[in-house]
């Protein structure tokens, strides 16, 4: 089985250098740091801290919508062609083939990340940048992972595209959800107290992504081991329930 | 298509979801809870950087600037108080969100009704003199702020030559039909109010005799207005 | 005595409240060339999707060479080619074969894929292109290949003539009768009676999810009492 997933992930990888997503890659890399520098270009003052900020949430951004997009457009054009029913003909389990597609996803969430981290090693210090580069990766595979998950349950490309980008702007903001919730300001009615348990439910079940790729360890060099230590044990975490529910999802599912 | 059973599931793929679903729940309640932390207001942006990233929208950028600029004093979990916001740059936000937006009345309503209150003296003076300048710029859509701040100038300050500033640069520059006469008058009794009484009485007659007050009520008032102060001169 | 290659025990499937197969029961014994056929949605992709464990069945069991078709080594004597094959539009021809060679854990040999391509009249140049760039016939005999270099115990196809040339045509009848006579088990779907006729042994006919006959082309206009068995199957099924 894991020889025919590595077989399944090389082709992955296959797939998005041969359509192109690398230049895309590139052409975000490029438009990112002209950005940037244009408002360096600009800025009054904290010149270099703003093209660095806006630099780094730029292409954080920019590199889960790609990869986002690309996982859930290459499998649903993979349901549509029959794509699955070819390969699962074959002496392979559903897992095996699950876990191919989730290591070349994994693999090609490699290169934006890697080319955006050695982007911030212009500007930031090459410890920070590689825990940036780091946090990203992680940050990557779990939306990857989530966007597989959601194309297995939808089988279309915007009902899977905008479920993939609402898991990931919720799990950015969850944190400040919670806190509003638990603010003085607050109302503590009957009804605050149940929006307050859903919201915990989903900032329970969500990872922080609030936690991940902050732009202050970029900026203000904040960033060490203990900032690094819980995101990868949050991605390993997540990726094991998304692996689950992936599974779950696969091996039930009617081709 | 309905699902297949669930026994096609392989035991070990329903452990796997059952114990990764367990250690993240685990992790997430295990996890230290998030303390609100005050951020402080950020520097004020150039101009440019702002029209450039308005995509078209300057006005709607404003206004998402003005409920960003709000939400300082209301932060996830925590409340700040005015005093401890840096006022430069929550007069340099103003200026610029006015400047992206110069209908926009938010900006002035909360310089007014929010900056300019509950924070030390010179932090309200510093506002209202920005309420001042901005309104010198388009007096006759910004009067009411001025208005509010020649009130805050005479109760709270209790600067009245500081009130009669404004009053007078409400009168002098709020000349559209849409101001209403008790606005444009309140100088007279900012004067009043100073024991100016000759003064007050020269700026009535002034406004009677320039034609420019056209309402007839408006005439009235200011005519009864001239012989309370008579009567007050004489009575002195 | 050896297991059947396939064995269709009392399988039924439902989608919905619609009854989409019932009651088949089938055996296809080793070495053996089978035709399935059938008007369109009688139920014959359905009961192929079964065979490979696609979907679930409601009733009844299939075994592949003895083991439950929902066991994975269940399918790794076998081949399938689908109806409407669409290779993934990024690989060429030989990604295509080397992939699903691969993925079978066959080594890719040159000679090997010459041979089977020259066996289908399919150029060799032709593997060089994207197969989005392909025709219909070309992208038919491409599977045809990754089929026969894959050299399983059991072939089933889904209607392996479709929009073949006529001389790919023979070329493939020839082929298919070659793998019968070295003992391949061939399980064919297909609408194309004549093609039934001159390959298979013997053939079953799949009417509304229900098996009307099985038998050899022979049998079936014998107990019709027709000439051809075009129209045996037409009695068939009226």
């Amino acid at each position: 089985m894991f020889g025919q997933a590595r077989t399944i992930a090389l082709y992955t990888l296959l797939e998005a250098l041969r359509n192109r997503l690398m230049w895309l890659v590139v052409a975000v890399a490029l438009i990112g740091v002209g950005l940037s520098g244009f408002l360096q270009e600009i800025a009054l003052t904290e010149s270099r801290q703003i093209q660095l900020a806006m630099l780094a949430a730029f292409l954080r951004f920019s590199a889960v919508f790609l990869l986002a997009t690309f996982v859930v457009t290459s499998m649903v054009r993979e349901f549509n062609d029959k794509g699955l029913e070819l390969v699962l003909a074959l002496e392979l389990p559903r897992a095996g083939y699950l876990f191919g597609k989730l290591a070349g996803f994994a693999a090609l969430a490699l290169v934006p990340a890697l080319l955006f981290g050695l982007l911030t090693l212009l500007l930031a210090p090459p410890e920070q940048a590689a825990w940036w580069t780091l946090s990203l990766v992680c940050e990557l595979w779990i939306v990857a992972a989530f966007s597989l998950l959601c194309v297995l349950t939808f089988n279309q490309v915007m009902a899977a595209l905008s479920a993939s980008m609402a898991f990931y702007l919720l799990a950015r903001s969850v944190t400040a959800f919670q806190l509003i919730g638990h603010g003085p300001m607050t109302d503590q009615s009957i009804s605050q107290q149940i929006i307050n348990f859903v919201i915990n439910a989903i900032g329970v079940l969500l990872p922080h992504f609030d936690e991940f790729t902050r732009t202050d360890w970029l900026v203000y060099h904040s960033g060490d081991l203990t900032a690094l230590l819980p995101v990868l044990a949050q991605t390993g975490i997540y990726l094991a329930l998304l692996a689950g529910a992936a599974l779950f999802d696969l091996y039930r599912k009617n081709l | 298509m309905r699902e297949r059973p669930l026994i096609h599931v392989p035991q070990a793929a329903m452990l796997l979801l059952a114990l990764a679903l367990a250690m993240q729940i685990a992790w997430s309640v295990s996890r230290p809870a998030r303390q609100a932390v005050a951020e402080d207001l950020p520097p004020t942006p150039s101009l440019t950087v702002l029209r450039f990233f308005s995509f078209g929208e300057p006005i709607a950028l404003a206004k998402g600037f003005m409920l960003y600029l709000q939400s300082f004093d209301s932060q996830p979990g925590l409340t700040i108080p005015f005093s401890r916001l840096d006022y430069d740059r929550v007069e340099g936000w103003l200026a610029q969100i006015l400047q992206l937006d110069p209908p926009g009345q938010y900006p002035l309503f909360s310089a007014s009704m929010f900056y300019a209150q509950g924070v030390d003296e010179s932090r309200q003076r510093r506002m209202l003199e920005f309420i001042y300048r901005k309104f010198l710029d388009d007096p006759n859509r910004r009067w009411p702020w001025l208005a509010h701040a020649v009130i805050a100038a005479k109760h709270r300050l209790k600067d009245l030559p500081l009130a009669r500033k404004y009053a007078q640069a409400i009168r002098v520059h709020a000349v559209s039909n849409e101001v209403p006469y008790w606005a444009r008058e309140m100088e007279i009794f900012i004067l009043q109010d100073m024991n100016e009484i000759d003064s007050a009485k020269v700026l009535i007659s002034g406004l009677l005799d320039s034609g420019r007050i056209t309402d007839t009520n408006e005439i009235q008032f200011l005519e009864r207005r001239f012989k309370e102060l008579e009567a007050k001169t004489r009575a002195k | 005595m050896s297991s059947p290659a396939i064995r269709f025990q009392n399988v039924a499937k439902r989608y919905g409240t619609t009854q989409v197969l019932s009651d088949v029961d089938l055996e296809v014994s080793q070495a053996e060339s089978f035709g399935l056929v059938g008007m369109n949605g009688a139920g014959k992709t359905t009961l192929v999707k079964c065979l490979l464990d696609f979907c679930a069945l409601d009733d009844g069991c299939i075994e592949i060479f003895g083991l439950s078709q929902r066991l994975t080594e269940a399918r790794r004597p076998l081949v399938f080619l689908p109806e409407r094959l669409i290779p993934p539009y990024y690989l060429t021809g030989r990604d295509f074969l080397k992939y699903l060679l691969k993925l079978q854990s066959l080594p890719y040999r040159a000679d090997a894929v010459n041979d089977v391509l020259e066996a289908l009249d399919l150029d060799a140049v032709a593997l060089t292109r994207p197969v989005r760039a392909y025709s219909k016939g070309m992208t038919q005999k491409l599977g045809l290949a990754a089929c026969f270099l894959a050299d399983k115990e059991l072939l089933v196809f889904d209607e392996p003539m479709s929009g073949l040339d006529p001389k790919a045509r023979a070329l493939l009848k020839s082929r298919l009768l070659s793998l019968r006579a070295a003992g391949r088990t061939l399980f064919l779907v297909s609408h194309a009676l004549a093609d039934v006729e001159e390959i298979c042994d013997r053939m079953a006919i799949l009417h509304r999810g229900t098996i009307r006959f099985v038998g050899s082309p022979t049998d079936c206009c014998r107990q019709f009492g027709t000439d051809t068995l075009e129209q045996a199957y037409l009695k068939c099924i009226s």
